[in-house]
């Protein structure tokens, strides 16, 4: 296993081997979340934010996704301070940063109201 | 959310008046109050300095960056002096007052330290829930990873504790310094540990009896943890009684020895415990070797270092026990679930770990400053900067304390001694003065019929 240690405001994407993922506020908690959804496939990360930030949206399906069922498949990960560590398997990580409508924190119960 | 999970969250919020009270029974509480000397003779004898209680606000979470503040050190003074009344101590030194023993323990005043002990954990421990996260899927396997990372780093980091003796203007005064800001957990070691072993939990309860064990001496006092690091104290010069030094352990200090009892007083934070414990112990095999070193350093080849040497044994299986015999086997019978709380043990006592380190180099590198103190002309001070002048009388003493800002120090009238550490004291006359950087901790006793000084901010009102 792979402990990689990053400056949170280094990156908000991140690709380990194949796989995508990005960072998703969860209140204090940066969550470090699958890019993929579970339904086809489509970019979570571009998801936008429902039920008051409680659940994301997929843009493909607009399948709603609670957030804590997200975390369930995001990486292990430890926010220290203004850092962030990580778990991965031994494969390669590549880190970048990018537009994430996700974390735009425009409250969504006033979208609702 | 669950509806237990919203009571447990939910803070019922006292009557303010009572509230009120409680904090000035407790902290003003003769024990608790102005003492007459620097050092404590009795166990049960901790001053707090009741008379700052007005000015400080432990409604609020501390930062990080406010820890060096003093409603720190007294919320962590107070703190502790609640806790160990939970547990037993006797004089080993000098004789027993029943008076005081018994005024320790009396009904009341536990009863007012229980009432504030809540707030006191959420000024001085809340901001540990913004300093640390754990998020996503975690397995034992994937802690564990992350956990010998966190360690073999340790492990081949030079000993920072090393660095700073062998670099100090008197080392043997920064060892002490050192031994004193362990004693108030070392004289007392585990004890915290021992808040957990009661109850039924099946095997994992064995398990941590057994480290308990190890630590108590197996009924052996001369295998007591506590009763070897008395004698390291004696060799190298330092008192060994029960907070002797209460009044020189750093905020920080003494925030090591609180957590382990705020995590084990309410056992809804048992993962936490279990965290860090886990780190304390797999750490302390690591680290102790350096403070073998920085004994040897110190105090030359001759010292006994047995206490670090034993813990550098020990711990090795401690640290194996505390994982493989309580934390896997915990989570492989009651699920993931309990992972994110030990893992967050794990990291709080680590940061606390890195913090109190930091606030005790701090204060050897200013203790070596004012070693080479001489007269100087005084600072430029802020356009109006808050300014009190203090009349005093001869053998007036001020309790150790830190101030929020850095300040200006000025003798007007007569002398004192500023007392910054055992070992570390300034005899200071008219017209003389010291800068006192914030945060550090310091107390003075008048030493002329009468003496004047003002206190200065140096640093610019926001």
């Amino acid at each position: 296993m792979k402990i990689t240690t990053l400056p949170l405001d280094s990156f908000n994407s991140l690709e380990v081997g194949a796989r995508r993922y990005f960072v998703l506020q969860n209140g204090a908690k940066p969550v470090i979340a699958p890019s993929e959804c579970p339904h086809r496939g489509g970019p979570l990360n571009l998801g936008r934010r429902a039920a008051c930030s409680a659940k994301l949206v997929c843009p493909w399906h607009d399948n709603a996704y609670p957030i804590h069922s997200i975390e369930r498949n995001a990486l292990p990960a430890i926010r220290r301070g203004d850092h962030i560590s990580f778990v991965t398997a031994n494969e390669d990580i590549r880190v970048w940063t990018e537009m994430l409508p996700v974390n735009q924190h425009k409250s969504d119960c006033e979208d609702e109201q | 959310m669950s509806s237990i999970s919203t009571l447990l969250d939910h803070r019922t919020s006292p009557d303010p008046v009572q509230h009120e009270q409680a904090f000035s029974q407790f902290a003003s509480h003769p024990l608790f109050d102005q003492p007459q000397s620097f050092y404590c003779d009795s166990p049960y004898v901790r001053p707090v300095r009741p008379q700052d209680l007005h000015q400080l606000d432990f409604d609020r979470v501390l930062t990080q960056s406010e820890l060096n503040q003093p409603s720190h050190l007294m919320g962590q003074r107070l703190l502790l002096n609640i806790y160990e009344q939970d547990l037993v101590f006797l004089p080993q030194q000098g004789k027993l007052v029943l008076p005081e023993f018994n005024a320790f323990y009396d009904e009341e005043l536990r009863r007012a330290g229980a009432m504030i002990r809540p707030e006191l954990e959420r000024h001085v421990f809340g901001w540990l829930d913004d300093a640390v996260s754990i998020s996503g899927n975690w397995d034992v396997d994937t802690f564990k990873a992350y956990a010998d990372e966190v360690l073999d780093k340790i492990a081949h980091t030079p000993s920072s504790l090393v660095d700073n003796i062998r670099n100090s203007r008197d080392p043997a005064n920064a060892a002490r310094f050192f031994l004193i800001q362990c004693a108030g957990d070392f004289l007392s070691e585990a004890s915290a540990m021992a808040r957990n072993v009661l109850g039924n939990f099946g095997p994992a309860q064995s398990e941590l009896f057994k480290i308990l064990i190890d630590e108590y001496g197996y009924g052996v006092p001369q295998k007591k943890h506590s009763v070897i690091f008395e004698s390291l104290l004696t060799q190298c010069g330092l008192n060994p009684a029960v907070h002797h030094y209460w009044q020189f352990y750093t905020a920080t200090s003494l925030a090591l020895t609180n957590y382990f009892h705020y995590v084990s007083a309410n056992h809804r934070h048992l993962f936490r415990y279990l965290g860090a414990l886990f780190y304390t112990e797999a750490s302390l095999a690591l680290v102790t070797r350096g403070q073998a070193e920085a004994m040897r350093i110190a105090f030359g080849d001759s010292v006994d270092t047995l206490y670090f040497d034993e813990h550098a044994h020990i711990d090795v299986h401690h640290g194996k026990m505390a994982f493989e015999q309580l934390i896997r086997p915990v989570v492989a019978q009651y699920g993931k679930q309990v992972l994110p709380d030990i893992i967050r043990g794990f990291e709080e006592f680590r940061l606390l770990q890195d913090v109190a380190d930091a606030e005790l180099f701090a204060h050897i590198a200013w203790h070596d400053e004012l070693a080479g103190w001489q007269p100087q002309p005084l600072p430029a001070q802020p356009a109006n900067a808050p300014s009190h002048t203090f009349h005093e009388c001869r053998d007036d003493l001020s309790v150790t304390h830190v101030h929020g800002a850095t300040e200006l120090f000025v003798v007007d009238k007569g002398t004192l001694k500023l007392v910054c550490s055992p070992f570390t004291q300034l005899d200071l006359g008219a017209g003389q003065h010291v800068v006192i950087p914030r945060g550090m901790l310091h107390g003075s006793v008048i030493t002329a019929e009468h003496c004047s000084y003002t206190v200065t901010s140096l640093e610019q009102a926001a």
